[in-house]
């Protein structure tokens, strides 16, 4: 009963070790106590059965002839002997007794088979003091009854002690051969029954064990070493099995603490905003550890503990979590670190309310998400930058709070990461934002920036990139950027481009960045290309030097545009080009991709020479005018073949009111059927060399920003691209697998295709379905399900 | 006659030369005759056939063709029209497309002397009257469409019925075909099908990317095996299975009509 007890329950003091002493008595041979004198212990443990013959023997026979007349009589004189020891002890008059004649005068009756007079004696005696004791202490008034009872019980104790090791013989023979209960524990028994549950005494120590608690909590002063005596008191009376600690004291005690909470926990919310409530939360439960440590039996805290986190936590966290102006969203807005780290920790106690917590989380980066895509729409989608500096403060401000609040907690982060995924992966606009965003920053962002500083903006975007399902929307467009870029010459620095492109492949894979590395190459080789044309002296013809980059089909995002007719001596000089180029590089074609180009011109105006930077379409039309002054729309159409939306951007673009090179015969923006324009030889310029912006070109982005509702759908050479590697991947994986089911085939198609895109279950159904019809695949003849590999 | 000489004339092989004798009873020049004419490849049933029945005579399987055969020794619509009004049945019943499956006919609307033969043979008919007897055992097998019989005769009239060298139908024919050859009181989901196509199939054909509004060999198979998986009421579809994308749509679009028609 009580080892069980051990360690933690030290505080409970000397009776608690006296009695785990005892323990070993139970079965072992008669072992005296300590302090019993040698010569009684030798004589009587070893009896020594052989030497009765010899002439020692003939002493001991004397001996049984002197006890043989211990009658009854005989008997109740020897135990009024002890009677009157037993009062004396009980007036703590014990120093004048002698032990050793005590206890061989208890040996003596058990051994005279008077056992069970001597233990009823005992527990007569032990009843009647006990009872007289009761009188005493209920007679004490409210105030002092705690101590009065302290006081005995410790009195008691000391008593119960001696008397224990005077009848120590009775214990182990004649207690233990008839079953009944030690005389310590007797005592405790009796004085459980008789002063603990006195009619005048239960119900009030009950109380005021209550009281004391509950007058702890309001603040006042306890005597916690009277209350732990009176506890550990209740505890060891315990002896038979009755639960006097649970009954008298733990179960109401709990009762009362789950009311009490429940009631001020309900007016603290009521009263307090959500970081005060939990201040005062964790300053009650500090107080409670505190009370567990000092008075409460050990086994009383986790249970105590668990009242105190279903009130005060569990029960109320969706309030706390919600409550306005002070709950979680005013905390994650306002980046409130210490209380949602006070938060973590309270709620850490139970996992239901930190679940809730870090829901709350998850809910508020997707609303935050859901508010800056509408500022965004409410701007008119004009700043890609700012959203997505806005996801970039976003993750910050969580991946701070992840870390400091909930100490990096991984459910947390993980929450985190959902919550983005959900809202960035809406629809097409996070990618081709962060392309942007990406864009602007490797155009002029970096510049002047350190090697670090420059890294870690790089960095940043790689942390939205991860975000992305459709990382090959993001790569459609970082490709059209990125070819911008470098055939422009406006990308801030080779270095960081191929940092970010490094970035890209550590995150996709060699495949993914492949072709955007070709593309660099193809610069790098376009480079070296034209030094050769120039050394071989052939790069001006007709006084026009001609500069080409030479791209791969397929690494760029080019579109297949028939080139342009190109004012006559150009042509010329494109034919050279193809002429030294294809002697280099036989079974090479060239395709002369004149939309992409930009040329400089010498314009002779009225007043001044000009040196005009304009596309190639631009050029071939300004050209026109060598031999005309006036020329219709369908004239410039007829002559230079170019797409029509093309030349109507880049005629616009040269009738702007700032670059005005040719007057457009209507009014307005738009240029009608029958539109002419002549050339407008009074423009000037402060600058020498104009550059001719495209005003189109930008409104031009800008209404495909505004799209209508497709704004953000899948560009359509993406959607392409993913219908090959689809069907490239059904078939990479049919070739191996020969005959597959269905599901198996989609799963292992989009296991493959994550780390580019997600692509959609019936987006392979769809191409399955057309590799079937192309004879590819079959259905299997037994099973409809599962398809089967032509060779 | 031996087989080896029989081997000699037809160059096929001498086991096969060996069962034509058997089952033209040594005739040669009816076995030769038999292999020319496509029926090379006795299976077991007809075998069994023969040799219980009398065999039906080319010759007279050659009159009775050249009765309604045109000038091109063909049978084209006409035809083909007054060979099923004298053997009894509708041109628009199945019937005829299991007539043209024995007969492995190649074309619609066209069947050639030598596809009759073979056919007629196959059924072991060679008059009209004969054939008319056998109608009702036809029109029997055809009608259970769990059958073997039935299953080979819809899966042979995707190839009959296809155009050339394209590999699927239009969607017209398809709905025709399905119609003759799908009893509704089996398939009540044909007819919801059918509007569907009519109304969206275009559309969702187009937008998956085939070539328009065609029934490709997979739909075709899958049709009747949707159908009877599905239930009358979809109750046992399950949008992840394996079924042609169409399906899918049209599975969702029967859903929302369902809907409508609940509201409305």
């Amino acid at each position: 009963l009580f080892e069980k007890k051990s360690d933690t329950f030290r505080r409970f003091d000397r009776a608690a070790r006296v009695i785990i002493h005892r323990a070993p008595h139970r079965n072992t041979s008669p072992l005296p106590s300590p302090n019993i004198p040698k010569f009684w212990r030798a004589s009587n443990r070893n009896p020594a059965p052989r030497k009765m013959t010899t002439e020692k023997g003939k002493k001991q026979m004397i001996k049984p002839k002197a006890w043989n007349p211990l009658d009854s009589v005989a008997a109740q004189n020897l135990w009024k002997k002890l009677s009157t020891a037993i009062d004396e002890i009980h007036n703590k008059n014990a120093s004048e007794l002698s032990y050793e004649e005590l206890y061989r005068t208890a040996y003596n009756l058990v051994l005279h088979k008077h056992g069970e007079l001597l233990y009823s004696n005992v527990r007569d005696s032990l009843k009647k003091h006990m009872v007289k004791l009761a009188a005493m202490v209920s007679a004490c008034p409210d105030d002092r009854l705690l101590e009065a009872i302290s006081q005995e019980w410790k009195d008691h104790q000391i008593a119960l002690v001696m008397i224990r090791d005077v009848l120590m013989y009775m214990d182990r023979n004649y207690v233990w051969q008839h079953g009944q209960m030690r005389v310590y524990d007797l005592g405790l028994q009796i004085f459980k029954d008789t002063v603990v549950y006195h009619e005048k005494v239960r119900g009030r120590l009950r109380g005021l064990l209550l009281r004391g608690v509950a007058e702890e909590r309001e603040g006042r002063l306890l005597d916690q070493d009277l209350m732990r005596s009176i506890l550990s008191m209740l505890d060891m009376v315990g002896v038979d099995a009755s639960n006097v600690y649970e009954e008298e004291f733990e179960t109401p005690f709990l009762a009362e603490t789950k009311t009490f909470y429940q009631n001020e926990s309900q007016q603290f919310i009521s009263e307090n905003t959500c970081p005060d409530y939990m201040k005062k939360v964790e300053a009650r439960l500090y107080e409670e550890s505190l009370r567990g440590a000092h008075y409460l039996h050990p086994s009383t805290v986790p249970k105590l503990n668990f009242i105190l986190e279903t009130e005060l936590i569990e029960n109320h966290s969706k309030t706390l979590i919600e409550m306005e102006n002070s709950g979680c969203e005013h905390m994650f807005k306002e980046d409130k670190h210490n209380d949602l780290l006070r938060m973590y920790k309270l709620f850490s106690k139970v996992p239901k309310a930190l679940e809730e917590l870090r829901d709350a989380m998850g809910e508020f980066i997707k609303k935050s998400g859901k508010d800056l895509v509408a500022q965004q729409e409410a701007s008119g989608n004009k700043e890609p930058n700012t959203f997505v500096q806005g996801l970039l403060n976003l993750r910050e401000k969580f991946a701070v709070i992840c870390k400091k609040a909930f100490l990096g907690d991984s459910k947390a982060q993980k929450k985190v990461v959902g919550a983005f995924e959900e809202f960035v992966n809406v629809d097409g606009r996070s990618a081709r934002y962060l392309a942007h965003f990406a864009d602007d920053l490797l155009r002029s962002g970096l510049r002047g920036m350190g090697e670090e500083e420059a890294d870690s903006q790089l960095e940043k975007i790689i942390l939205i990139f991860r975000y992305l399902q459709d990382k090959d929307v993001f790569e459609n467009y970082y490709k059209i950027q990125l070819s911008k870029r470098l055939l422009s010459g406006r990308s801030a620095s080779d270095e960081c481009e191929r940092s970010m492109i490094a970035k890209l492949k550590g995150e996709c894979g060699y495949q993914f960045t492949s072709k955007l590395e070709g593309m660099f190459t193809d610069i790098k080789m376009s480079r070296d290309a034209m030094d050769q044309y120039r050394k071989a002296g052939r790069s001006k013809i007709h006084g026009i030097e001609m500069e080409v980059n030479v791209l791969t089909a397929g690494y760029w995002p080019t579109q297949t545009v028939l080139p342009c007719v190109l004012p006559d001596p150009l042509g010329s000089c494109c034919s050279a080009f193809e002429g030294h180029y294809l002697d280099k590089h036989t079974g090479r074609k060239i395709a002369w991709q004149t939309h992409m180009g930009t040329a400089d011109l010498k314009a002779d105006f009225e007043g001044r020479k000009h040196e005009l930077n304009v596309t190639t379409y631009q050029m071939c039309i300004l050209m026109l005018y060598n031999g005309a002054d006036v020329l219709s729309l369908g004239q410039i159409r007829d002559a230079v073949t170019i797409p029509e939306q093309e030349l109507r951007r880049h005629l616009i673009s040269l009738c702007t009111p700032k670059h005005k090179i040719l007057k457009k015969a209507s009014k307005g923006k738009g240029i009608s059927e029958d539109d002419t324009f002549s050339f407008n030889a009074e423009y000037t310029s402060k600058l020498k060399r104009v550059k001719i912006p495209m005003v189109s070109a930008k409104e031009g982005t800008a209404a495909e920003l505004n799209d209508g509702e497709n704004k953000f759908a899948l560009p359509s050479n993406v959607e392409e691209d993913r219908r090959h590697l689809i069907e490239a991947s059904i078939v990479r994986i049919m070739k191996t697998r020969k005959l597959l089911g269905h599901n198996a085939l989609v799963a292992e198609v989009s296991r493959q295709l994550s780390s580019r895109f997600f692509p959609q279950p019936q987006l392979i159904k769809k191409r399955i379905e057309s590799l079937i019809e192309r004879e590819y695949l079959e259905r299997d003849e037994a099973d409809r399900r599962s398809y089967r590999y032509l060779a | 006659m031996s087989a080896s000489e029989l081997r000699a004339i037809t160059g096929c092989s001498i086991e096969k030369a060996k069962i034509l004798l058997d089952i033209y009873n040594g005739d040669a020049n009816s076995a030769a005759e038999a292999y020319f004419s496509g029926e090379a490849i006795p299976s077991a049933r007809s075998k069994g056939r023969r040799s219980s029945k009398n065999q039906p005579k080319i010759s007279k399987i050659d009159e009775w063709f050249n009765k309604y055969s045109d000038e091109d020794e063909e049978m084209s619509d006409k035809g083909i029209l007054s060979f099923c009004e004298d053997i009894g049945i509708n041109p628009q019943d199945p019937t005829i497309l299991a007539l043209a499956y024995e007969m492995s006919a190649k074309e619609m609307g066209l069947f050639t002397k030598d596809e009759f033969r073979k056919g007629m043979v196959s059924l072991g008919v060679s008059s009209c009257k004969e054939l008319r007897e056998k109608v009702a055992y036809i029109k029997g097998k055809m009608s259970d469409t769990n059958s073997k019989f039935f299953k080979e005769v819809y899966a042979f009239t995707f190839d009959f019925a296809r155009e050339g060298t394209l590999k699927s139908l239009s969607m017209h024919d398809s709905i025709e075909l399905w119609n003759i050859l799908l009893p509704v009181s089996r398939f009540p989901l044909l007819k919801p099908f059918e509007e569907f196509l009519k109304k969206e199939g275009s559309v969702s054909i187009v937008a998956r990317g085939c070539s328009e509004g065609r029934i490709a060999r997979d739909l075709w198979m899958q049709l009747p095996l949707f159908f009877d998986h599905v239930g009358p009421d979809f109750e046992k579809y399950d949008s992840a299975d394996a079924w042609p994308v169409i399906l899918d749509d049209f599975a969702a679009f029967f859903e929302s009509n369902m809907k409508r028609e609940i509201s409305g």
